[in-house]
């Protein structure tokens, strides 16, 4: 019994060893085919990798070697496209100035005459009654080479034709400080003088640059401008023009060939701390007019046409403070400006040169006259400002030879007699970007010898485009 | 008259010595150009920083200090891609310098 279960145990055990070892054995086996399967599915997926691997390059082979012939083929294609492709590489600047007013004035505008000095036969009149698209202007501008710059305003009328406003080319890094500009450009003499209408303050020029420089003044000539290497602003120019543009003559100057009109400036400006900015400025114009016209009325009525010969010259003083709390405008700025002028004129002037009255006679002529006009704007909320401005002109003394001998009298040169005009404007005006800006103004014109004139305008300025920096 | 010669000789070695030995003029525009320029420069550079960590460098204007500053700047150093856009431009046509001029 005992035997028997032993030798069953034994057998048991006999056959457990080899059913173990056969399980063993049977679970290495499957062990086995399960590596042998792992590295097979391994393997395949390797090969198809390396398979996939090698077309992948294949195909960047090919599409190296069709890129190198496209490239080789496109510059041929690119010269050809380069045409218009190099005519935009210019890629100038592009902008256009949109402006229109609403106007209500209580006298016309269209008789618009300033008393007490000469008229300039400039763009001087105050913008239209009612609904009014002014003038549009067109900007471009654009590095020429590594030497030059050039820029082209046109202006564009609202009854059409377009007129140059400032066509020129300027040098970049002449070098030691010095540029030259040449062509038509806005002449330094003054501040306001070399600021676009869009970036004025007020709807309208000064009276003092309306009366002295027929608005703006923009010749054509060359300019010459030094800075100074100090950390003082130091700015010296020099600018010879055609003279053709009040206060010069028609003709130019004197000489048939040469310069009719000169400009000598100097600027100086500094900082004052870390918010306020400042610049004065001196500029003296020389011009010898022959044959200036304009038209007046005599005493008999009629409208006689005289004109003026002689030399011109003229001196002026500006000066531009700017403040914004840590030089930084973006919550509150302010700016204040103001500008005088001296005129001197001697010569000879010619009255009714057409025969239209009392027969042509000449005499002599003499005027010492000024004016200036002071200007503040104050941005008290981001976006909105409020603006006032007060002109100031006097007629001076103007002795016209004629008159002193006795051969005519005051009452025909009425626009010369004695009247020194003001006017007092207020602004405001809302600009959510610096492309965009909407202004009232209010103003209270006594140019006009009589009656105060009330004019009330409400403007829009809009830019579209590039839009370059202004000046200071 | 010998003396006088030999002063004014020595005065212009001087000077020279000390010009040969002045500090790169480094225009940077904003606070962060300067530090950098100032930490790689040491002592030989002259920093002047445009606008201050208060300001916005959009808004920033073409003052008559900047155009001088740059007048005298032998490196120009700025953000580009039109963060200056609205003052920039005019130094480098304003200033005069051939030596800040692109390209």
């Amino acid at each position: 019994m005992h035997r028997t279960l032993l030798s069953a145990i034994a057998i048991a055990v006999a056959w457990g060893a080899p059913l173990a070892a056969h399980a063993e054995d049977a679970e290495l086996a499957k062990l086995r085919e399960e590596v042998r399967q792992l590295k097979q599915a391994y393997e395949s997926r390797i090969q198809a990798l390396e398979r996939r691997v090698q077309e992948a390059e294949a195909k960047a082979g090919k599409a190296e070697e069709a890129a190198a012939q496209s490239a080789q083929a496109a510059p041929a294609p690119a010269p050809a496209g380069a045409a218009p492709a190099g005519a935009g590489a210019f890629n100038p600047a592009v902008s256009l100035i949109l402006n229109g007013t609403l106007g209500s004035l209580q006298k016309d505008p269209d008789s618009y005459r300033i008393n007490g000095f000469v008229p300039t036969q400039g763009d001087v009149k105050p913008p239209p009654r009612g609904a009014s698209l002014g003038e549009s202007e067109l900007a471009l501008s654009a590095s020429v080479d590594r030497l030059f710059r050039g820029a082209l305003f046109v202006s564009v009328a609202p009854e059409g034709g377009a007129a140059v406003e400032e066509g020129y080319f300027e040098t970049l890094g002449l070098g030691h400080g010095f540029s030259i500009k040449a062509g038509r450009f806005f002449s330094s003499v003054g501040y306001q003088n070399e600021v676009h209408a869009h970036a004025w303050d007020f709807t309208d020029m000064a009276l003092a640059n309306k009366v002295f420089l027929g608005g703006q003044l923009a010749d054509d000539g060359l300019q010459l401008r030094w800075v100074a290497p100090t950390d003082l602003f130091v700015e010296l120019g020099l600018e010879a023009g055609r003279g053709r543009k009040f206060p010069g003559g028609p003709d130019g100057g004197a000489s048939r060939n040469g310069f009719g009109a000169a400009t000598l400036f100097a600027h100086l400006g500094g900082d004052i701390g870390a918010g306020a900015s400042w610049r004065a400025g001196a500029s003296y114009l020389r011009a010898s007019p022959r044959d200036r016209g304009y038209d007046d009325l005599d005493s008999a009525g009629v409208s006689v046409r005289d004109s003026f010969t002689g030399r011109s010259r003229l001196w002026a003083l500006d000066g531009v403070f700017k403040w914004a709390p840590e030089g930084n405008p973006t919550e509150t700025s302010l700016k204040l400006q103001g500008e005088y002028f001296r005129r001197s004129e001697d010569g000879d002037l010619t009255y009714d040169t057409q025969a239209a009255s009392l027969g042509t006679q000449a005499g002599g002529y003499r005027s010492r006259q000024s004016g200036w006009y002071l200007q503040g704007a104050y941005q008290f909320v981001p976006q909105w400002r409020a603006g006032y401005r007060y002109d100031q002109l006097n007629a001076g003394t103007t002795n016209v030879g004629l008159v002193d001998a006795g051969a005519l009298s005051a009452a025909d040169f009425p626009i010369l007699g004695g009247y020194n005009a003001r006017r007092h404007t207020l602004m405001f005006d809302w600009s959510p970007s610096e492309f965009s800006r909407l202004r009232l103004q209010l103003a209270r014109d006594y140019a006009r010898a009589g009656e105060p004139d009330n004019q009330v305008f409400l403007q829009y300025v809009m830019s579209l485009g590039a839009h370059g920096a202004h000046k200071f | 008259m010998r003396t006088i010669c030999r002063i004014v000789l020595a005065l212009c070695l001087a000077t020279t010595s000390a010009i040969a030995g002045a500090a790169l003029n480094v225009f940077a525009c904003e606070p962060e150009w300067g530090a950098l320029a100032q930490e790689l420069g040491g002592d030989k550079v002259a920093v002047f920083t445009a606008t201050t960590a208060l300001q916005d460098p959009h808004r920033i204007e073409a003052r008559p200090s900047l155009i001088a500053r740059a007048r005298s700047a032998d490196l120009l150093v700025c953000t580009g891609a039109e963060l200056e856009i609205g003052w920039v431009p005019l130094l480098l046509t304003q200033s005069g310098n051939a030596r800040i001029q692109a390209g």
